[in-house]
């Protein structure tokens, strides 16, 4: 009792412990960020380019900063979800496109996490047709039976094995001193190859869906809006710790394919490459890695989209409900783990084909689904006095139209490889 | 006026048609929204709103002005309106029908649940020559109405056919169970109270899972148009986290009397979990009784039953005979959940004894209470530990269990669901998730 009226008295004690019990939405969603698609796109371009593209990550790091900033903002002031507020905005006819885009999208996102699951499930030798079936069974019934609030956590346990980039990279003894002169250094390169990887890396780091997930992630903690600066801690650590982790994927990569002249197309060719260069633990450690942020996605981004799609729609939807009672959110659950699965289960499937796709369907939805929230967030009569300031406009809408730009770039010069 | 003959129609089939002048035919504008009157049983149209220009204001003009409607094609009216005597403004209790539904959330209290509004059903009523009436009689929460509303409804319902030999199902709310989460009048200052008569047949604790599937600014618009009971009570049925942000985003002056409706101990958890100011406010309103009383409760440790204990309860002494008892408990058990026991006090309420409901029933009703009570009723000090009174309750299996103070006067009771609930704080936790 003395202890607790101590830690009642110590101010900085106190506002840790606050801290510590909001604490939650922008960390997950940062480990979410990093999944087979992240990895791969880090890996790619870090085997190709080495470390001449390390310093996108300082700007896809603002921009990630300043856009899951308004999410939790928005979240907290009008406690609505993002599909929400977009249909009460702009109306049936933009959200049912943004929709239909956002459905094809993560169904492909959803593909490529099986392709992770896999991929490095393969490097321990076991077959895809083993590992996915597997994987896509283990998801429906962790989310459907049992308890998702538990494994969300179990999931944020195992995140920490992320940090296995670190170690793999640190294995592969890169050049600490190019390192941080290309992390300031930007090098443009006009050519269809390079705006591509610059365009995925941005795109995988801010993904559409993400803020979807972000803002409803803000409301089910029911926050308060003396809860922000809180808030915006633990959105800063979640964006360090997306960042971090994309850091040492592209480093491991460079240090030692790119080195090497090696080039990849998968994720899962990394950690196989990297075997023979850093040592076998490099290589199991990055398909560890890989597998858990796999499956973790695997798990989140079925269940989030169809939860966003109901929301739009006005469909009822929620695990605590029964199936007669919410048919469309179990049916679009069950629908895009069994696709995004079964495409992985075609045998010689074009995998780098749907992952280039999907990375194309998020550039052109996220500048569609950033002029929306850039409209709401400034709308007084939704934020009240909560409303964008300058600084967070000009980061907000510069991130947009470049983002609109290179997708354009990319659109005219038709699509790349990535 | 004439009108082709089409008696059920869709609020998407007016929004944005031309609206023309009847005296020489020129487009003046379009609709963007209908205003009606919820003076009926079902919302009249009563004004139409037109933009006539980009940049300004839509103007208001009202539905007897409308001279002609071509169905999906125009709607013609006289203006500017003529006779000085017509009204030209909208009423302040007019609503806005686009605004105030299409794609907002509706509460169905037909199903208990929250749906979205895709469309609006019309009813064209031609009563005479002269007068049309436009009624809102359905809300459309179907597919279909995304359909119509995206203008595919024709091909994708003719490709359904086409496959299943049927059409798309309608999915309609009846107006008799539509309560709106919002309401925007003509005149953007003046908020419209929501009237939430339709709600007073739902529990308290439906009701708290439809607010909680709320946005900020509708709960707390529904929870004000609550009666202060049925505000406290499904408040208390919220998740603790929602509770907080009702009540902290809600005016004192407006949240005192619901406080005051609320169970001491739910009161009282709520106020010291709320911000100083906060809780400061609020009891510049209440009683000073009251204000007593909650702070008595709030300023005891966490860990001492003092903390949980319910200051609600029946009480009566040894002179009186059971039936008045019984008599009091049929009126205290209006508002407490603690009736189960009547608590015998002297003169200086200090406890004498206990007698359960069950044995005031079976007693004659002319029994006095000091021949059928417990003497010696088991009670803790108001500073004992939670721990402890738990494994009374484990010993003695009552239901509730007295606090005095050091001079044994009865303080409260603490009940076992609340004793349990702080034992083991995991089911709490589990039961709000």
């Amino acid at each position: 009792m003395n202890f607790v009226k101590r830690m009642k008295e110590n101010s900085a004690l106190r506002q840790l412990l606050i801290f510590m019990s909001i604490l939650g939405p922008g960390i997950i969603t940062g480990s979410v960020d990093n999944d087979a698609g992240g990895i791969t796109t880090y890996s790619v371009a870090g085997a190709v380019y080495g470390y001449r593209l390390l310093w996108t990550l300082i700007p896809s790091f603002i921009a990630l900063l300043a856009v899951q900033e308004m999410n939790a903002r928005m979240g907290i002031v009008t406690g609505k979800g993002l599909a929400d507020l977009i249909r009460e905005s702009f109306g049936v006819r933009i959200t049912f496109y943004i929709f239909i885009f956002l459905l094809v999208a993560d169904v492909g996102n959803t593909a490529t996490e099986f392709a992770g699951v896999a991929g490095s499930m393969n490097i321990f030798g076991v077959s895809k047709y083993i590992s996915v079936p597997l994987a896509a069974v283990a998801v429906w019934v962790l989310v459907l039976k049992g308890n998702y609030r538990f494994a969300e956590k179990v999931f944020l346990l195992f995140s920490v094995f992320l940090l296995s980039y670190v170690v793999s990279a640190i294995i592969a003894g890169p050049d600490w001193a190019v390192i941080g002169t290309a992390l300031v250094t930007p090098t443009v390169q006009f050519d269809r190859e390079y705006i591509t990887t610059v365009l995925g890396i941005v795109g995988t780091t801010v993904a559409p869906w993400m803020q979807f997930y972000m803002q409803s992630a803000v409301i089910e903690k029911g926050l308060k809006i003396s809860d922000y600066k809180y808030t915006l801690w633990d959105v800063v650590l979640g964006c360090i710790a997306t960042i971090v982790v994309a850091f040492f994927i592209v480093v491991a990569c460079a240090a030692t394919l790119h080195v090497n002249g090696i080039k990849i197309n998968e994720a899962s060719d990394a950690a196989m490459a990297l075997q023979p260069l850093a040592g076998a633990l490099a290589g199991q450690l990055f398909a560890f890695g890989l597998f858990v942020a796999s499956i973790f996605s695997a798990a989140i981004l079925p269940l989030a989209t169809a939860f966003y799609v109901c929301e739009a729609f006005g469909f009822e939807a929620g695990i605590d409900k029964k199936f007669s009672e919410a048919p469309q959110f179990y049916s679009l659950f069950t629908i895009i783990i069994l696709i995004g699965a079964g495409i992985i289960m075609i045998p010689g499937a074009p995998l780098i084909a749907i992952t280039i796709w999907t990375q194309v369907l998020n550039a052109i939805l996220l500048p569609v689904v950033l002029v929306c929230m850039m409209i709401i967030v400034n709308n007084k009569e939704i934020m009240e006095e909560y409303t964008n300031n300058r600084l967070q406009n000009a980061i907000g809408w510069t991130t947009t139209v470049i983002l609109i730009l290179l997708s354009a770039f990319l659109l005219f010069s038709g699509v790349g490889v990535g | 006026m004439a009108l082709e003959v089409v008696k059920f129609s869709y609020l998407s089939e007016f929004v944005n048609l031309p609206i023309l002048r009847i005296s020489d035919n020129k487009r003046i504008g379009k609709l963007v929204d209908l205003a009606a009157t919820t003076m009926q049983v079902y919302p009249r149209v009563t004004g139409l709103l037109v933009r006539t220009h980009r940049s300004k204001p839509p103007i208001y003009i009202p539905w007897s002005n409308v001279k002609r409607m071509v169905f999906k094609e125009h709607i013609a009216v006289e203006y500017p309106a003529v006779g000085a005597d017509q009204q030209a403004k909208a009423a302040e209790n007019e609503i806005l029908i686009c605004k105030t539904f299409l794609d907002k959330q509706i509460i169905s209290t037909e199903g208990y649940k929250i749906v979205r509004v895709n469309d609006l059903q019309l009813l064209i009523e031609d009563k005479a020559k002269e007068s049309t009436n436009l009624w809102v009689v359905h809300i459309d929460i179907g597919f279909k109405g995304i359909l119509r509303r995206i203008g595919i409804l024709r091909p994708v319902n003719s490709a359904f056919r086409w496959v299943t030999d049927r059409d798309i199902k309608d999915e309609f709310v009846s107006w008799k169970y539509v309560q709106p989460t919002a309401t925007s009048s003509v005149y953007a200052s003046v908020q419209l109270k929501t009237d939430a008569s339709k709600l007073s047949e739902i529990h308290p604790a439906d009701l708290a899972d439809i607010l909680e599937d709320l946005g900020t600014d509708e709960r707390i618009a529904l929870i004000e148009s609550l009666d202060n009971f049925t505000a406290a009570q499904t408040l208390q049925e919220m998740q603790f986290k929602n509770r907080l942000q009702i009540v902290e985003s809600m005016e004192p002056v407006r949240l005192a009397p619901i406080i005051n409706e609320m169970q001491m101990d739910e009161a009282v958890d709520l106020l010291d979990a709320c911000d100083i100011q906060k809780r400061q406010a609020v009891y510049a309103v209440l009683t000073p009784e009251k204000v007593t009383e909650l702070k008595e409760l709030s300023t005891l440790s966490v860990y001492s039953v003092g903390s949980i204990m319910n200051t609600d309860f029946v009480s009566a002494k040894p002179i009186e005979t059971a039936g008045t008892v019984v008599k009091r408990i049929i009126v205290e058990c209006e508002k407490s959940e603690m009736y189960r026991y009547a608590y015998v006090l002297d003169e200086d309420e200090r406890l004498l004894g206990v007698v359960s409901l069950r044995n005031l029933l079976i007693s004659d009703a002319n029994m006095l209470i000091a021949d059928i009570m417990i003497e010696q009723a088991i009670s803790v000090q108001i500073d004992t530990r939670i721990r402890r009174v738990a494994r009374l309750f484990f010993k003695y299996n009552f239901e509730a269990i007295p606090v005095v103070d050091d001079d044994d006067k009865l303080q409260g009771i603490v009940s076992f669901r609340d004793a349990l609930a702080s034992v083991y704080p995991e089911i709490k936790e589990e039961d709000s998730v």
